[in-house]
């Protein structure tokens, strides 16, 4: 396989015109790592095998990959632009299969960096068994983008008639997450600001199936989310909105790692807020609750997994009782949030 | 010809018909006439309708404190010797208790004081000491001031003889009377002695300016009786004149010889009167040519001392209100209980020439006796001149038992026709002759009850079938009209009066213990209304039906419970539950006897009781038992917050128990034994004897006096304090059910002491601390709120203001009216939003008022705010901060004059996006400009920081230059402040002095972290000693024009080492107050602005504001401080109105 040439260390606009240098980096760094029957023939459009039966149906995902910086403890934009669509599509029941990947490359990326990045994505989607079926390479000139952006779409099936959604939520429902929250959010926030801090504190970013297949088979199930940007009070704002019932959290439950919490503390932010990557929230009827937990808590992505709160009819916000009884309202996020205190 | 004796004129006063009016009440100005009237008995021989007022005639009583201050002062020091009448030797003043309060009392102490008889003496006396100046200190009215002018005028005085000159004339009080259009009386005694020098000519205003007959009177029974002839005559022939019923000494002109003396010597002056303030023209101060001898300029620096510490009256003491003619001494709330002769409070039981005095020595104990009686009339058999005349009265009519004074008043006159409340007014409808309906139309406005405050709205003539009565001479209270709407004035919960007191303490009376024992001039009201008008069966109360007993009280017009909607007895009213928790399952006692004397015994072991009050429940916890306090601590998550302290009410005023843990000023005594009973925070004595853990680390504790009948019989068989604390869970409402009690308060009360009387609007008890000279509010509660104010002009538009987010309140406003809500709450918690949410139902409910506009802040996380912008109505922003100087501003009615408000408070978002707080506005409601602030600093770590100091304290020294953290940061926690900080990481720009308090505090004491808002500012202020050393702290102006404050310089200061904490505490207050006159003086030179506002949170910091108030007039500035209104958060509200309302009125007017 031809290599690049050496005066091009990292990404030019050259990369991006079209021609041989384009088609080289295409070869040289996508279709290796990724190559499949399907995006083998780089035609305009994969042709893909039908689906096995009509008891299926298809979902369909799309999401863009922007995360500052590329790399950092626990994984990078490649890991994370499969799981973000493969979790997308595990949350509402499917099992991935085919993903597409727009790749915007800027100016200047090393391309050592790209390989490293390409391959960690190659290795995700293989973990997850599904392929990348489509893609595209466009260079972007010098500070039009962080170094690499990836806008991914994903295909998955699920089982027809799956009816997971808010609608099935019940007054009374529990809520379940399936591990620490806030992880991911600190660990790209430490990496960006370049703390250099010791310590083990690493993204969560993983694929979430195993998860999300413990539970389909439970009747109670009603509704599942990966709780990325916002976090989980994010997710739990929207299930407010469209079930008109509050939810209520005890905060002695939250899985909240330590470390977590004091870096949290110091910096100002909340965790609650804070994007997770390889997280479930899910919502389940009240005596199902038990068995979900313990679904969750036998595999090894579920172990730190809690049963934190209730869909509660008395109120319709988001509250969270500390363990005197105190209460304090988590509101939607601010764009900006400023302290109140006066 | 001999004159008439007493009894020959009394015969013809007998001979003469009764006024058409039915009653005739005759004003005397002068204290020896009231003497004389008084132990001659006459008001017992005249005939019944001839009413006689005493005024205010005494000199004594009407000299301003300040003067005896002074006076106090001169005696004391060390080459004085104070002169004065013998009367004004036991004058109290307002001093607090350690220091004199007369000179009586100065004397005790060693100060040098001579009673004298005449002017003369005090020649003698300054002759006798010439190494000592003798200070004259002479109050008096014209008759005492020209001897004065006679001694002074003499020129072989002796060097050491001053004069304090306290010298008033008379005829300007009776004119003040007379000005405000309901003087209390129809007609006047004029002062005898006054006439013989300054003639009775002066009095001729009286019947030609003002209509009312008037008469020069002389001094013995016979004279007097003469002069009320002369009065009586003129009513009953309707020609009001001057007559001088005193020819033997007075002439039209007067003394002319003593007026030219005093003309020479005196100038006349506007003078203050003691509790009436000052008057025109009513007072003689020194020519210059007298400035030698005007002890005035002698000592300006003890006058201007004794200006300084002047106050209101004593707390209760109603001298101002007897002086004026308002009520009778007996009416007084001190007389005959804590104010008696040998322990005078105010100066009217001092003054041989005090009505109090007088009536006191001639026997007159309680009002029964009074010697003024009732009007009383008899049956008039024809009804000749009948006329029907229908009042709407407005103002503060409801709650306040003004039906039934209507009634009982309608019935002595014998109108016939009826009263009935009506959409927040109060309209009469009555029928009997024209002199009557006026003289009732007088009295409604004049005798009206204690808290009623009525203001004729109309006045019309209807034809007497419009008079709907059941029989003639009959007069009855209807039935509340149920239509909502007009001026409604709601109704404040109100302390137990001393006559229901009484009575719950009588064992022979049946509301003996009862613990709900109420009339018509104490109970509760606003927490108990359901909607207006204020009528039993719209409040909670509706679910006790009277008993026949108390229903006949309520029906009887002459007694104090006619009417009065939150009556009640054993028999028929709320009672006590009691119900504990254990470990054998809860223990439920329904017996009231036995619920109250369970909850006596579970305080007494040192447990903890909820027990519901009138605006909710308090946790009651044994203020002297550190085991409860260390456990109610524990179960309530809080470790620092001060708890209030509710103190048996002992001794003569109430006092007796605060007096023994704290320093009591004037103010603050008054405060506390105000109707609001609110909690009062007092410097502890040194002595104090309270635990610590009441508020740990301060200097300072909150007292309130027992309000609730309840209260005083839980304290009365405890007698020790207790903590009271709202019963709530930490940041949310207090609470005021019983379900949630039990349940919200499971895990931190032992014990309940419930009552079945609904609250229907939850109100926290008010919080005051004395600042400058007053008891300024914090917080507004009970008793103080709803809190109603008056608009300069009209609103285009109802609007709602919706506050802040911590100390949140909202203000309704409409007209020209503006209602502010009890303090609300934080609205971080879910049931205090709900709390939000169904105040603003309950106001705009209770007054009838939809808004459509709302005034919210500018800072979009704010519940109050997102509330605003979901609430589909109108909205307008209006910056934090220019609330807060618009409040200010608001409050003392300055919407056009331009004046520069430091707004100092924590944190608030300004106009620029960044986070304001130590800004200094420069100009009126609705346009302010950003005059100075702060050089601005970063605060990393949002929220959190803020709990967190020391991580302040730090960023603030590597921004001044220093590196070492403060105490508490270390490892990877101080590791990561210095990546934010040096990233500006979730670092808002802040420039607030709230926040400069914070990093100080932590500086100077060990804090990891604060549990409760402003703890560190608390502490600080408390740390301080002594005066402090200021620093000269840079200022730049910013490109925006902006003058900023370099505080670097500060925070170097406070790393100093060297000097102790006490002191560095200390420096930093005096720095902040140069930094105030810096800021303001550069600003007058800019703009010649010299009225200056301070506001917002950090001035509840006493050290600060006082300072600041010293060294700003020092500094030739008037400055204003918030007087009704918290000067923290919860006057955003208000401030949001008056800024909405200079915006909206512009606008329209463009």
């Amino acid at each position: 396989m031809t290599q690049p040439g050496p005066d091009t260390a990292t990404v030019t606009l050259a990369h991006g015109n079209g021609g041989r240098l384009m088609r080289q980096l295409i070869d040289a760094v996508f279709v290796r790592q990724l190559g499949n029957p399907w995006l083998a023939p780089l035609a305009d459009a994969a042709i893909l095998p039908p689906f096995p039966d009509d008891d299926h149906e298809l979902v369909f995902t799309s999401d863009g990959v922007t995360v500052q910086p590329l790399f950092f403890a626990g994984g990078d934009i490649g890991s994370l632009a499969v799981h973000g669509s493969v979790n997308d599509l595990a949350v509402c029941g499917a099992t991935p299969r085919y993903l597409s990947l727009n790749a915007f490359l800027e100016e200047g990326l090393p391309l050592e960096a790209l390989e490293r990045i390409v391959a960690s994505l190659a290795e995700a989607a293989r973990a997850c068994d599904v392929q990348v079926v489509a893609g595209d390479t466009k260079v972007l000139p010098r500070g039009l983008c962080g170094g690499l952006y990836f806008g991914v779409s994903g295909i998955g099936t699920r089982p027809a008639g799956l009816t997971l959604g808010t609608r099935g939520i019940r007054a009374g429902d529990a809520v379940l997450v399936s591990g620490p929250l806030g992880d991911h959010g600190i660990a790209v926030m430490l990496a960006r600001e370049e703390f250099g801090l010791s310590g083990n504190l690493a993204s969560d970013s993983a694929s979430v199936l195993p998860l999300t297949r413990a539970l389909l088979t439970m009747p109670g199930l009603r509704f599942m989310r990966d709780p990325t940007r916002g976090g989980l009070a994010t997710v739990l704002h929207e299930v407010i909105q469209a079930t008109g019932l509050g939810v209520t959290l005890e905060e002695p439950q939250l899985p909240i790692r330590g470390s977590v919490r004091s870096v949290c503390d110091m910096l100002g932010y909340d965790p609650l807020y804070l994007a997770c990557e390889g997280r479930v929230v899910a919502i389940v009827a009240e005596d199902e609750a038990d068995e979900a937990l313990r679904r969750w808590q036998a595999l090894p992505q579920g172990r730190g997994a809690q049963r934190i709160g209730t869909l509660d009819p008395h109120h319709d916000r988001l509250l969270l009782v500390n363990e005197w009884g105190g209460e304090r309202l988590l509101q939607e996020l601010e764009d900006d949030p400023l302290p109140r205190i006066c | 010809m001999a004159l008439p004796t007493p009894g020959e004129w009394l015969d013809r006063i007998r001979a003469l018909p009764r006024p058409a009016s039915g009653c005739l009440r005759i004003m005397n100005v002068c204290g020896g006439h009231e003497r004389t009237i008084t132990h001659a008995g006459l008001r017992k021989v005249l005939p019944d309708y001839l009413e006689l007022i005493p005024g205010p005639g005494c000199p004594v009583c009407v000299c301003p404190e300040e003067d005896i201050h002074a006076a106090v002062a001169l005696s004391l020091a060390d080459d004085v010797i104070v002169a004065t009448f013998g009367d004004m030797v036991r004058v109290p003043c307002n001093a607090p208790r350690r220091e004199p309060r007369s000179l009586q009392a100065a004397r005790a102490l060693g100060g040098r004081v001579v009673p004298v008889a005449s002017p003369g003496e005090v020649l003698t006396l300054a002759r006798q000491h010439p190494g000592k100046r003798v200070v004259f200190f002479a109050a008096g009215f014209e008759t005492t001031t020209a001897p004065i002018a006679a001694l002074f005028s003499r020129t072989d005085l002796p060097d050491n003889l001053l004069l304090l000159l306290s010298a008033r004339q008379t005829w300007p009080a009776i004119a003040h009377l007379l000005a405000d259009g309901t003087p209390g009386f129809d007609a006047l005694i004029a002062p005898g002695h006054v006439a013989t020098i300054m003639g009775a000519e002066q009095w001729r205003f009286v019947p030609e300016a003002h209509g009312l007959p008037t008469a020069v009177a002389g001094f013995t029974p016979g004279l007097i009786l003469a002069g009320l002839h002369a009065v009586l005559r003129q009513a009953l022939d309707r020609t009001p004149r001057l007559d001088n019923a005193y020819p033997q000494c007075v002439t039209a002109a007067g003394n002319r010889r003593a007026q030219a003396l005093m003309g020479a010597l005196f100038e006349i002056t506007d003078a203050e009167w003691r509790g009436i303030g000052p008057l025109p023209d009513s007072g003689y101060g020194c020519t210059p040519t007298l400035a030698e001898r005007d002890a005035r300029r002698h000592f300006p620096e003890v006058f201007e001392a004794a200006y300084a510490r002047r106050g209101e009256m004593p707390p209760g003491c109603d001298c101002a209100e007897v002086v004026l003619g308002r009520i009778r001494p007996p009416q007084c709330r001190l007389y005959g209980s804590a104010c008696r002769p040998e322990s005078p409070v105010g100066p009217c039981m001092v003054s041989e020439e005090g009505a109090c005095r007088i009536w006191w020595s001639h026997g007159v104990r309680q009002t029964q006796d009074a010697p003024a009686g009732r009007i009383a009339v008899t049956p008039i058999e024809s009804a000749p001149n009948q006329e029907a005349r229908r009042w709407v009265l407005a103002g503060v009519v409801q709650g306040v038992g003004f039906r039934p004074f209507v009634q009982r008043l309608a019935s002595r006159l014998e109108l016939a026709g009826q009263v009935r409340n009506s959409g927040g007014k109060v309209v009469i409808e009555a029928q009997g002759s024209a002199d009557r309906l006026d003289a009732f139309e007088r009295a409604l406005l004049v005798d009206a009850p204690r808290l009623a405050r009525p203001r004729i709205a109309r006045r019309e003539t209807i034809n007497a079938e419009q008079v709907p009565s059941s029989s003639p001479g009959t007069f009855v209270i209807r039935q509340s009209d149920g239509d909502p709407g007009g001026a409604i004035h709601l109704p404040l919960d109100t302390p137990v009066c001393p006559a229901c007191l009484a009575e719950m303490h009588d064992p022979q009376d049946r509301h003996h213990g009862y613990p709900f024992t109420h009339c018509d001039q104490c109970g509760p009201r606003y927490s108990v209304i359901e909607r207006l008008p204020y009528d039993r069966a719209r409040t909670s109360l509706k679910a006790f039906p009277l008993c026949r007993e108390c229903r006949r009280e309520y029906e009887d017009p002459q007694n104090r419970r006619f009417h009065a909607q939150s009556i009640g007895c054993p028999q028929c009213g709320p009672r006590l539950t009691f119900v504990e928790g254990g470990v054998e399952g809860n223990r439920t006692l329904t017996d009231p006897e036995q619920a109250l004397a369970a909850a006596i015994a579970a305080l007494a072991d040192g447990r903890i009781v909820a027990v519901k009050g009138v605006g909710g429940y308090h946790l009651m916890a044994d203020a002297g038992n550190p085991a409860a306090l260390a456990t109610l601590r524990e179960r309530k998550h809080r470790p620092h917050k001060p708890f209030a302290v509710m103190v048996p009410w002992q001794g003569e005023d109430g006092l007796e128990v605060v007096r023994r843990h704290a320093r009591l000023d004037p103010a603050a005594a008054e405060a506390l034994l105000a109707d609001e009973r609110p909690v009062v925070l007092f410097p502890l004595r040194a002595d104090h004897g309270l635990e610590a853990g009441l508020a740990p680390g301060l200097d300072e504790v909150g007292v309130l006096l027992p309000y609730a009948p309840l209260h005083h019989l839980l304290l009365e068989v405890l007698a020790r304090p207790l903590v009271a604390t709202s019963a709530n869970v930490a940041g949310e409402p207090i609470i005021a059910d019983r379900a949630m009690a039990e349940q919200r308060l499971g895990r931190v009360a032992d014990a309940f002491l419930h009552h079945d009387r609904p609250i229907l609007h939850p109100v926290d008890d008010g919080v005051r601390r004395p600042i400058a000279g007053r008891a300024r509010p914090l917080r507004l509660g009970r008793g103080s709120s709803p809190l109603e104010l008056e608009l300069p002009w009209r609103l285009p538009r109802a609007v709602l203001a919706v506050g802040a987010q911590q100390k949140s309140t909202v203000c309704l406003a409409w007209e020209t009216r503006l209602v502010l809500s009890p303090h609300i709450g934080e609205l971080s918690a879910l049931r205090t939003q709900q709390a939000f949410a169904r105040q603003i139902e309950t106001l705009a409910g209770l007054y009838g008022v939809r808004p459509e506009l709302v005034l919210h802040d500018a800072h979009r996380g704010y519940h109050s705010t997102r509330w605003a912008r979901d609430s589909g109505l109108a909205c307008r922003e209006v910056a934090h901060h220019h609330a807060h100087a618009a409040a200010l501003c608001g409050e003392h009615g300055r919407f056009r004059e331009p004046t520069l408000v430091f707004t100092w408070d924590g944190t608030g978002l300004g106009p620029d996006g960044t986070l304001w707080g130590g800004e200094a506005l420069l100009g009126c409601p609705g346009h302010w400009q950003h005059h100075a602030s702060f050089a601005p600093f970063a605060l990393p770590g949002g929220e959190a920081a803020i709990r967190e100091p020391w991580r302040l304290a730090t960023t603030l020294g590597w921004q001044s230059g220093l590196e070492g953290p403060v105490a508490e940061g270390n490892g990877e926690a101080l590791a990561l402040l210095r990546a934010a900080w040096e990233r500006r990481l979730n670092a808002p720009a802040y420039s607030a002095v709230g926040r400069l308090f914070d990093a100080a505090a932590a500086l100077l004491v060990p804090m990891p972290r604060v549990s409760h808002e402003a703890q560190a500012a608390m502490r600080l202020e408390a740390l301080a000693e002594g005066d402090g050393q200021p620093l000269e702290l840079p200022h730049r102006r910013d490109p925006d024009g902006v003058l900023r404050c370099d505080w670097r310089p500060l925070i170097r200061h406070l790393h100093d080492t060297r000097l102790a904490p006490e002191r560095r505490a200390a420096d930093f207050h005096a720095t902040l107050v140069r930094v105030l006159c810096r800021q303001a003086g550069a600003a007058r030179e800019a703009t010649g602005v010299e009225t200056l506002g301070l506001t917002g949170g950090v001035f509840q910091n006493r050290r600060l504001t006082e300072g600041a108030l010293a060294a700003l007039e020092e500094d030739g500035f008037r400055v204003l401080l918030h007087e009704r209104l918290p000067c923290n958060d919860a006057a955003i509200s208000v401030g949001q109105v008056m800024e909405g309302l200079a915006r909206l009125s512009r606008h329209e007017e463009e």
